[in-house]
């Protein structure tokens, strides 16, 4: 663990919160080392701090300016991963989610296309045959980052977010794929629909943890709305 | 009781922050403008973060079928009890079948109405604060509308008239000069986008809401490097998208973003932002975050020894 200190790097961010951002070319060892550290700070539990946001390659500590000062939090969190923990690697599990490409929930795939070089086809294979891991959660309630495509596919986002985003929309951004889980404002590059996660998770229809896989299966509008009731 | 008898533009139950789920992807939600509502609670003897409802730019029509207290507190809307003009920063008085009414907002946008007995409203996790855009909290996850009825819990203080201490007394700002920190990515943009972010007069847009408040008349060029790999966003978070129009994050955020942050508004100065009329201008300034610091903890702590010193009784 205390190999992970290396790679570090403590910004204060706005007036309550610092973040540390994990440098590591590769993002996937970059993502298990935030959620090595998270797990670390969440058992410490630490008084002075009130909240952790876990994102892929960083995570924002917020706490209490009464009782510490960005400085000496930064301290007493290199202290702890001098002291290291050991880690409990979690049961992770492959979750098959649908999807529908069709022209209609498309609204963005000509873009992608256009920054990729892919054609239509090439970009569903691509996207179908990527084994997704659940690097973050966050942005709006329900919503999974899932990484991530192959290197040469990093996709722009909007150059202004679109101003609504319907919910079950599957968007791109970077090498990183997701689900709107609510009608919402947002920036990614939309490529097709699926369901609501977050109304499955509520209904307890469906479990996603953090470091789960995920794989997408093609389908009809019409299997979309059948797919969580067979 | 109280019955909303038309809903005005966007009146919502506001309360205490939802902290701690913010991993989860729900913003702390709550008061746009804290030292108003602050200032309404005060009023009514509630506390700091008592709920009250939350209006923007026009008022709802209420009828109360109850006798209450009530204080209005923020931008003026002109409010009438029987149609007869009533003050605002001040406790009233209200007997059972007045009928309360607003104009619109005079001088700003968001106006708050506190009651000296709580509101019964659903909470979910932990805060009674509606959070629109995830329909939860509040009522119904709501906007109030015609025909909704709201439950007072009985009034648990008595009626004593206080001064609005000035802290709490809404004054319009014309041109706002909000002060910032350095956000994470700030040295991703040149020295010249830096500097022009400084020296540009930018406008309200429209489009700005609870959950993020965007701006007009960016940097003259597109940003190159705009992208970032997800990460938190925080109210008073500056995303510049590629177009280079800011947007600053505020309490119903999305809370992650991957537009590159340039800064952060401190929190103190983010109850002004919220009552920035559209097309009203904004510039920015930079000062440390030892600063923005001090700044915070001294708000806190004035607010905290005012509340400690209320004599409601």
């Amino acid at each position: 663990m205390s190999n992970i200190s290396k790679s570090l790097e403590f910004i204060p961010y706005g007036d309550q919160a610092l973040l540390v951002n994990v440098h590591e070319e590769d993002l996937l060892i970059a993502n298990e080392k935030v959620i090595q550290l998270t797990h670390l700070l969440q058992k410490a539990a630490l008084i002075e701090i009130t909240e952790l946001v876990p994102a892929t390659n960083s995570i924002t500590i917020l706490f209490d300016t009464f009782k510490v000062s960005f400085e000496s939090l930064e301290e007493s969190i290199k202290s702890l991963l001098i002291n290291g923990i050991d880690t409990v690697s979690s049961q992770e599990k492959l979750i098959e989610l649908p999807i529908c490409y069709d022209a209609e929930f498309a609204l963005d795939i000509d873009i992608v296309c256009d920054q990729t070089g892919l054609s239509k086809d090439e970009l569903i294979t691509t996207h179908l045959g990527t084994t997704f891991r659940v690097m973050m959660t966050g942005f709006m309630p329900g919503f999974f980052y899932l990484g991530q495509l192959p290197e040469h596919i990093v996709i722009e986002r909007k150059s202004s977010p679109r101003k609504k985003v319907l919910s079950g929309s599957v968007g791109l951004a970077g090498r990183q794929t997701g689900i709107y889980s609510t009608d919402s404002p947002g920036g990614w590059q939309i490529i097709g629909k699926s369901v609501n996660l977050l109304d499955l998770i509520l209904r307890k229809e469906l479990h996603i943890n953090l470091g789960d896989q995920v794989k997408f299966k093609r389908v009809s509008q019409g299997e979309l709305q059948n797919w969580f009731k067979k | 009781m109280i019955r909303i008898l038309k809903g005005g533009i966007q009146t919502t139950i506001q309360e205490t922050r939802r902290k701690g789920f913010l991993s989860l992807g729900f913003p702390a939600s709550g008061p746009m403008d804290s030292l108003s509502m602050m200032g309404a609670n005060y009023l009514t003897g509630g506390n700091p973060f008592a709920s009250a409802l939350e209006m923007y730019i026009q008022g709802p029509t209420i009828e109360f079928n109850q006798p209450c207290a009530i204080a209005i507190c923020g931008a003026d809307m002109s409010p009438e009890i029987n149609e007869r003009p009533i003050l605002q920063d001040t406790l009233i008085e209200v007997y059972k079948g007045d009928h309360l009414t607003f104009k619109s907002a005079k001088n700003g946008l968001i106006t708050y109405l506190a009651f000296n007995a709580p509101l019964k409203a659903s909470t979910y996790l932990f805060s009674k604060s509606t959070y629109l855009a995830g329909s939860l909290g509040g009522y119904k996850g709501r906007i109030l509308k015609k025909g909704d009825i709201l439950e007072l819990a009985p009034s648990k203080t008595s009626m004593k008239h206080l001064e609005l201490p000035n802290v709490f007394k809404y004054i319009r700002q014309n041109k706002l000069s909000l002060r910032i920190v350095k956000g994470p990515e700030f040295g991703v943009f040149s020295e010249k986008d830096q500097e022009s972010f400084f020296n540009n007069d930018y406008k309200i847009s429209n489009d700005s809401n609870r959950m993020g408040i965007r701006l007009m008349g960016g940097l003259p060029n597109e940003i190159e490097k705009s992208d970032i790999i997800s990460s938190a966003v925080l109210p008073g978070t500056i995303q510049i998208p590629k177009s280079g129009n800011p947007i600053i994050m505020m309490h119903d955020h999305q809370t992650t973003g991957g537009y590159s942050r340039l800064g952060n508004v401190i929190t103190h100065d983010l109850d002004f932002l919220s009552q920035a009329l559209p097309a009203s201008e904004i510039s920015f300034r930079l000062i440390s975050t030892a600063k923005s610091v001090e700044l915070l903890k001294k708000r806190i702590n004035l607010v905290n020894k005012l509340f400690a010193g209320r004599k409601i009784s």
